[in-house]
């Protein structure tokens, strides 16, 4: 419960940041998914339902300053979140190699589920200009941002909710 | 026979996560009816005023750090004076800062001179659009300015876009070099119409132009009118190379804009425009038996 209510602040000042700050670093024609990144390395450290309450709240905000179809954002959140969660118990634990690696297919699959909605929302599609041009780019800079983000994911978690301790006498 | 039964934990996991995507699913269907825009509106009026606040600091930290270098001398003039008077260097950026507005403005005040016909809504740009595929920017002036839906929106250099969503106190604009963006053109010299076309990179390219046309680089290019969008003659960018292909009925040129949509700061909303209502004239065009 307390981690959802930091999401509370927090996650308007990541929708602001990235609307106002990010678009403008650039590399090639990819960006930094800021949000997804946010959520993506809370999924990790905070295994639970926390990451897909996240990317739920994450997304509308994205999409209220988006000029996208509203829910598209949404839905590309929380199903990455979903796919985090399936693999939970797969991995002896999160580190950050894991962490680069959800950065890289999070990447792929938000764009690939957002594209989706894009394009049957009437919006021109053109899936592997697309993805070629701004997703590739776009995964090199997440897993950049992904390494500081993971850090800090961490740091938070553990001072929102430390790991319970169960001592034998 | 064993039943297959999911760990209580996944399926706790599973089901609200199903949940939520299922919302989400419900969100984008309902959105697309415009059930969300009151709470849009709603969600949109105390986060406009913190990215203005955002984007104003990233803006004068960037004027600040990437100014032209002939401000170089400038720049080290205020250095000495800091060392100085550490007070007066703090009210120089300030006005440094103003003074770069004031270019913008008074450039904007130049080309609203220039077209007096028109009624301009000066804004600036708060926010870019959250998504890396689409081109939108968001505008620091809404309905309560009297902003609409369908308006044009330029700036001294040329075409911006047009307003697609407007609340009370923001709107959004759509800008030419979105994909989804289609512009009908004329070369300004040959007086060819052509339609300009935003690319997934952020590039401008104009088809639809017939091969006899004889089109150079440096053709300068501008809004046709046709269609109603946008009112006719506003500079759309220049061609700056052309393709033609003998076994091709229409060639097609790579269209360089003045304006660098990266950078964009304060642009002007034509508030007078009103696009004819086409759709009545098309339900009658069925031949005649």
């Amino acid at each position: 419960m307390r981690s959802l209510i930091i999401a509370l602040p927090i996650l308007p000042v990541v929708a602001i940041l990235q609307s106002a700050v990010f678009p403008y670093i650039r590399f090639l024609n990819g960006g930094f998914d800021v949000m997804l990144i946010v959520v993506l390395a809370w999924s990790l450290v905070q295994r639970g339902n926390d990451g897909p309450i996240w990317a739920f709240i994450g997304g509308l905000l994205g999409d209220v300053l988006s000029g996208g179809p509203m829910g598209a954002m949404t839905l590309g959140l929380v199903s990455v979140t979903l796919l985090i969660a399936l693999t939970e118990g797969r991995f002896y634990k999160s580190n950050w190699p894991v962490a680069l690696l959800a950065s890289v297919l999070g990447t792929l699959v938000y764009h690939l589920i957002y594209l989706i909605v894009l394009g049957l929302s009437g919006h021109p599609v053109n899936l592997a200009d697309d993805l070629t041009l701004v997703t590739l780019p776009s995964a090199i800079l997440n897993a950049l941002l992904m390494l500081p983000m993971y850090q800090t994911a961490k740091w938070l978690a553990i001072q929102v909710a430390p790991p319970k301790v169960e001592l034998e006498q | 026979m064993r039943r297959f039964k999911l760990p209580p934990w996944l399926a706790d996991r599973l089901g609200l996560a199903t949940l939520l995507l299922i919302l989400s699913i419900g969100v984008i269907v309902l959105g697309q009816r415009g059930v969300f825009n009151p709470a849009k509106s709603g969600l949109l009026a105390p986060l406009v005023p913190v990215q203005t606040f955002v984007t104003q600091i990233y803006n004068t930290v960037y004027n600040n750090l990437f100014a032209p270098s002939d401000l170089e001398e400038l720049r080290k003039r205020n250095a000495e004076l800091e060392q100085q008077v550490a007070q007066l260097t703090n009210e120089n950026v300030q006005l440094r800062e103003a003074e770069a507005q004031l270019k913008v403005v008074s450039a904007l005040l130049d080309y609203a001179r220039a077209n007096p016909e028109q009624r301009y809504i000066a804004a600036d740009v708060v926010g870019r659009d959250e998504s890396l595929f689409l081109r939108y920017v968001l505008l620091n002036k809404g309905t309560n300015d009297g902003v609409t839906r369908d308006m044009p929106v330029v700036t001294d250099q040329g075409l911006v876009g047009v307003i697609t969503e407007a609340t009370a106190n923001a709107s959004k604009v759509l800008l030419v070099t979105d994909a989804s963006s289609a512009v009908n053109v004329r070369l300004q010299d040959s007086r060819a119409e052509g339609v300009i076309t935003g690319q997934e990179s952020g590039e401008l390219r104009l088809n639809y132009i017939s091969v006899d046309v004889d089109m150079k680089p440096g053709d300068r290019i501008i809004t046709s009118g046709l269609g109603g969008q946008f009112p006719a003659g506003i500079v759309v960018g220049t061609v700056a190379s052309a393709r033609k292909r003998t076994f091709d009925v229409f060639q097609e040129a790579d269209v360089k804009s003045a304006i660098d949509f990266n950078r964009l700061e304060t642009v002007l909303i034509i508030t007078n425009f009103e696009p004819p209502q086409l759709r009545p004239l098309l339900g009658t065009a069925t031949p005649a038996p």
